[in-house]
C-alpha cells in the first residue's frame, strides 16, 4: 500500500482546508490522465479513423478560414495568409472547445461523483488534458504548413514551449471558473456558449487587432486570447504590436483566475455534489 | 484499538431552492434572489466502528441514509460535527459506475481501479484474481457494452474488493447478480472484514444487513433511532414501517379497525417469519352500526409500496353484526414471500357495495426471512429436477430426423396410416371396456 496516498480524511463543516485539497490534488494526478485518456478514446474509437479526426476537425476548420478569408476579406498579414490563420487557429480551437465541452464537467461527472471523492477540479482538467491528445500531431501539421508556405523557421520557434503552456494555463484557468459557477448556475453553458462567438472576433484569429484602430486594440489586448494568439505567431515571427504586453496580460488572466479558483474549490469542494 | 470511523455529532444541511438559480436573473436583478429552505438531513450523528467490525444502516428512503453514505464516502461535508474515516474506502459502485460501455473490461478494470486509487502496478499485480473472482476471462477483451448485468456487477465487485480497502462501504449492490456469485461476495467481505478492514453496509436489504453485520443503526427522519445489535435494529424498524403512512388509517363512524396485528401459527405475536411458514393477521373491528353483510379485507404490500397481495370477504361466508358488537376476524395464510420487510393493513367495508362507509386500519410491518437467491414478488417454492440420465436431448432427435429423410417418404404415409388405424381401433377397445364395465 506503500504507493498510495494517504486517504485518511477528516471533515469538519462544509470548508476543505487549502493544504489537503492541493495534496489530494496532487495525489490525483495519475487519475486525471486515466480518466483523460479513456475520455479520449471513447471520442474517437467509434470513428472510424479515430485520431485523425481529433487532429483533422481544427485542421479543415483553419483551412476554410485561411480560404475564405484570403479571397472574400484579405486582411493584411506578415506572413502567408494560411499559415498565419493556422497558427492561430490551433489555440483557439483548443481553448474554446475545453471551455465549451468542459463548463458541464462536474454537472455530467455527478454519476461518479456522488459515489467516490476525488478532488474536483479533476473533472474539468481532465477535458483540458483529453484535448490536448490531439495536440502534438496538430503541432507537426502546423509546422509542415510552415514549411510548405515558405514561412521562415528560426530559434524563436521555441516560443512555442511558453504558447503551450500558456493555452493551456488559460483553458486551465476558465474552465476551473466555468465549471464550478455551472454546478449553481446552470445557464453558465449557454451563457459561455454565446460569449464565445464574439470572443472569437474579439481575438484576432483571423487577423492582427493591430489593424483595427488604436483605441480599440488597446482594449481588446484585455483580452487573455489575443496574448495567446499573439505568443503563437511570434514562435514564426508574425506577432504585431506590442506583442510583449499582451502576453504579460494573459499571464496576469492565469494568476488570477486561479486566485479566483482556489477559494471557490475551498468553499465548494465536498459540496459541490449536494447541488447535483 | 483506535476506530477507523468516527461520526462525532454530525449533521448534514441541505439548501432547497425554489427555481435553478440562473446566473442571468441573478445578474439583471429579477428578483432579490432565489427562495430557499433548509433541511436536515441528518443531525446528531454519533457513531464509532473499530477496525474487523461490521455495521450496518437501516431506514426507509428518505430516512437520511443515502446522506450518510456519502458522508462516509467523504463525497460530502457535514454541515456540523466531525466525520473522521481512516484508511481508503471503497465504495462497492452501484453496478460499476465509472465502466465505460465502450471500453473493454481490461480497460474498465485499469480506469475504475486508479478511480478507486490503485495505482497501475498495483493493478497489474492484481489482473489475475480479479479476472478470477469476476470469472469473466474470455470476455475481458470485450467492450462491456456487450456484457450482461451479471458480468457486469461481477467486475465490479471484483475490482472493489481487489482494492485492499481499510473501508469496504455497501449499498444496494448486493441485490444483483446470480445466486452463486452472492454467495462469494458475502464470504469474501466476510474474509476483508476479518483481515482487519471495517465493513459497513447502507441498504434497506435487511437480509444482507443481518447476514453481514453485528451491529445496526437505525435511521429516521434523519436522526439515529437506535443504534445496537442488529436482530433489535431491525425489530424497531419493521415497528416503525407499520407507522408509516403507505395508505393512512381512516376510520369512519358506523367502524373502527381497533387491532391489527401479525402472528405465528401458534397464535404468538411475531414481526418476523420464516418462508412457507402459517400466520395470521389478527384484525378486531368495533362496529357502533348494525349491518347484515360486512365485508373485511387486507393487503399486503412491499416496503416500496408495490402490491403483493389483496383479498376480502366478498364472496366469502357473511355474518350479521349488531351495533355495538367488536368482530375478530384472523386471516390465515401461508407466508410464500421471499426475504423481505412487508406491510399489511385491513380493512372493513360495512356493505358489499360501492362507496359503503369503510375503516382502514394503519399497516403492520412484518419480516419474512426465506430461502436465499430468491428474487421476485413472490415465493413460488421451485424445485429443481436436474436429471442428466437422457443425454444431450437435441443430438438424439437431430439422429432421428437424418434417419427419416433417407428417401423415405412412402413408408412414412404408411406409418402415419398405421398409427391412425392403432387410434381408432384403441378407440373402439376403450368404448367396448366401458361398455363392459357398465354392463356389469
Amino acid at each position: 500500500m506503500s504507493t498510495i496516498v494517504e486517504s485518511t480524511f477528516e471533515l469538519r463543516g462544509e470548508r476543505s482546508k487549502l493544504v489537503p485539497l492541493l495534496r489530494d490534488l496532487w495525489a490525483a494526478r495519475s487519475l486525471t490522465r486515466t480518466l483523460a485518456k479513456k475520455d479520449f478514446f471513447v471520442r474517437y474509437r467509434r470513428a472510424s479513423i479515430g485520431l485523425l479526426w481529433a487532429v483533422g476537425l481544427p485542421l479543415v476548420q483553419a483551412l476554410v478560414m485561411a480560404v475564405i478569408f484570403s479571397r472574400v476579406a484579405r486582411f493584411h498579414a506578415p506572413i502567408s495568409f494560411p499559415v498565419f490563420v493556422f497558427v492561430a487557429v490551433l489555440p483557439w480551437t483548443f481553448f474554446s472547445g475545453v471551455i465549451a465541452s468542459g463548463t458541464t464537467s462536474i454537472v455530467d461527472g455527478a454519476n461518479l461523483a456522488t459515489k467516490i471523492y476525488f478532488p474536483r477540479p479533476v473533472l474539468p482538467l481532465v477535458v483540458v488534458l483529453s484535448s490536448f491528445h490531439g495536440y502534438a500531431p496538430a503541432l507537426g501539421i502546423m509546422l509542415a504548413m510552415a514549411v510548405i508556405f515558405k514561412v521562415h523557421v528560426g530559434i524563436h520557434l521555441l516560443l512555442l514551449i511558453p504558447a503551450t503552456g500558456l493555452m493551456l494555463g488559460l483553458s486551465a484557468g476558465f474552465v476551473l471558473v466555468f465549471a464550478a459557477l455551472h454546478v449553481y448556475f446552470r445557464d453558465m453553458r449557454y451563457i459561455v456558449q454565446a460569449a464565445l462567438l464574439p470572443w472569437f472576433w474579439a481575438s484576432g484569429v483571423i487577423f492582427s487587432i493591430d489593424r483595427l484602430s488604436h483605441r480599440l486594440a488597446g482594449v481588446l489586448e484585455f483580452n487573455p486570447a489575443v496574448g495567446m494568439i499573439q505568443l503563437y505567431r511570434a514562435s514564426f515571427g508574425a506577432a504585431t504590436g506590442n506583442w510583449g504586453r499582451s502576453v504579460l496580460i494573459a499571464v496576469i488572466w492565469v494568476l488570477v483566475l486561479i486566485a479566483v479558483s482556489l477559494p471557490l474549490y475551498q468553499r465548494y469542494d465536498r459540496v459541490f455534489i449536494d447541488l447535483l | 484499538m483506535n476506530p477507523s470511523v468516527i461520526l462525532k455529532g454530525v449533521g448534514k444541511r441541505y439548501v432547497k431552492y425554489d427555481d435553478v438559480p440562473l446566473l442571468v436573473t441573478r445578474a439583471l436583478r429579477f428578483r432579490a434572489g432565489n427562495r430557499r429552505s433548509h433541511l436536515w438531513a441528518l443531525r446528531n450523528i454519533d457513531l464509532e466502528v473499530l477496525p474487523g467490525e461490521s455495521v450496518g444502516v437501516i431506514g426507509r428512503n428518505g430516512s437520511g441514509k443515502s446522506t450518510m453514505f456519502r458522508l462516509l464516502a467523504g463525497v460530502t461535508a457535514p454541515t456540523e460535527g466531525l466525520v473522521r474515516v481512516r484508511g481508503r474506502v471503497a465504495p462497492l459502485i452501484s453496478v460499476g459506475i465509472g465502466f465505460h460501455p465502450e471500453l473493454t473490461g481490461r480497460e474498465n478494470v485499469y480506469v475504475n481501479g486508479t478511480i478507486l486509487g490503485l495505482s497501475r502496478k498495483e493493478i497489474d499485480r492484481r489482473f489475475d484474481s480479479i479476472l478470477a473472482f469476476a470469472e469473466i476471462e474470455e470476455f475481458i477483451d470485450t467492450p462491456v457494452k456487450f456484457y450482461s448485468s451479471g458480468m457486469f456487477v461481477r467486475l465490479g465487485f471484483s475490482v472493489a474488493v481487489a482494492a485492499d480497502p481499510e473501508v469496504l462501504l455497501v449499498d444496494e449492490v448486493l441485490a444483483v447478480g446470480d445466486a452463486g456469485f452472492q454467495m462469494r461476495c458475502y464470504d469474501r467481505m466476510d474474509e476483508i472484514r476479518r483481515g482487519g478492514a471495517t465493513v459497513l453496509v447502507v441498504s434497506h436489504n435487511i437480509g444482507a444487513i443481518r447476514r453481514l453485520c453485528s451491529r445496526t443503526m437505525l435511521l429516521a427522519d434523519g436522526a439515529e433511532i437506535f443504534t445496537g445489535e442488529t436482530d433489535e435494529a431491525v425489530a424497531k424498524y419493521l415497528d416503525r414501517l407499520g407507522e408509516l403512512e403507505l395508505e393512512a388509517g381512516e376510520a369512519t363512524p358506523e367502524v373502527q379497525i381497533t387491532n391489527l396485528e401479525v402472528l405465528a401459527a401458534n397464535g404468538k405475536p411475531t414481526g418476523h417469519v420464516k418462508t412457507g411458514d402459517e400466520m395470521i393477521f389478527r384484525l378486531e373491528a368495533h362496529f357502533t352500526q348494525p349491518t347484515d353483510e360486512p365485508i373485511f379485507g387486507f393487503r399486503i404490500h412491499k416496503d416500496s409500496g408495490q402490491e403483493i397481495y389483496s383479498e376480502n370477504t366478498l364472496v366469502g361466508q357473511r355474518r350479521p353484526v349488531a351495533a355495538g358488537e367488536t368482530i375478530r376476524c384472523d386471516i390465515r395464510l401461508r407466508a410464500s414471500l421471499p426475504t423481505a420487510s412487508y406491510l399489511a393493513n385491513a380493512s372493513v367495508w360495512m356493505a358489499p357495495r360501492e362507496g359503503a362507509a369503510r375503516a382502514r386500519s394503519q399497516p403492520v410491518g412484518f419480516f419474512v426471512s426465506g430461502r436465499p437467491f430468491v428474487k421476485g414478488a413472490v415465493d413460488l417454492g421451485a424445485s429443481f429436477d436436474v436429471d442428466e440420465s437422457f443425454g444431450p436431448v437435441g443430438a438424439g432427435e437431430a439422429a432421428i430426423s437424418n434417419g427419416e429423410s433417407a428417401g423415405r417418404a412412402p413408408d412414412q404415409i404408411v406409418t402415419r396410416e398405421v398409427i391412425a388405424g392403432e387410434i381408432v381401433s384403441g378407440h373402439g377397445q376403450a368404448e367396448a371396456g366401458s361398455a363392459d364395465a357398465s354392463a356389469r
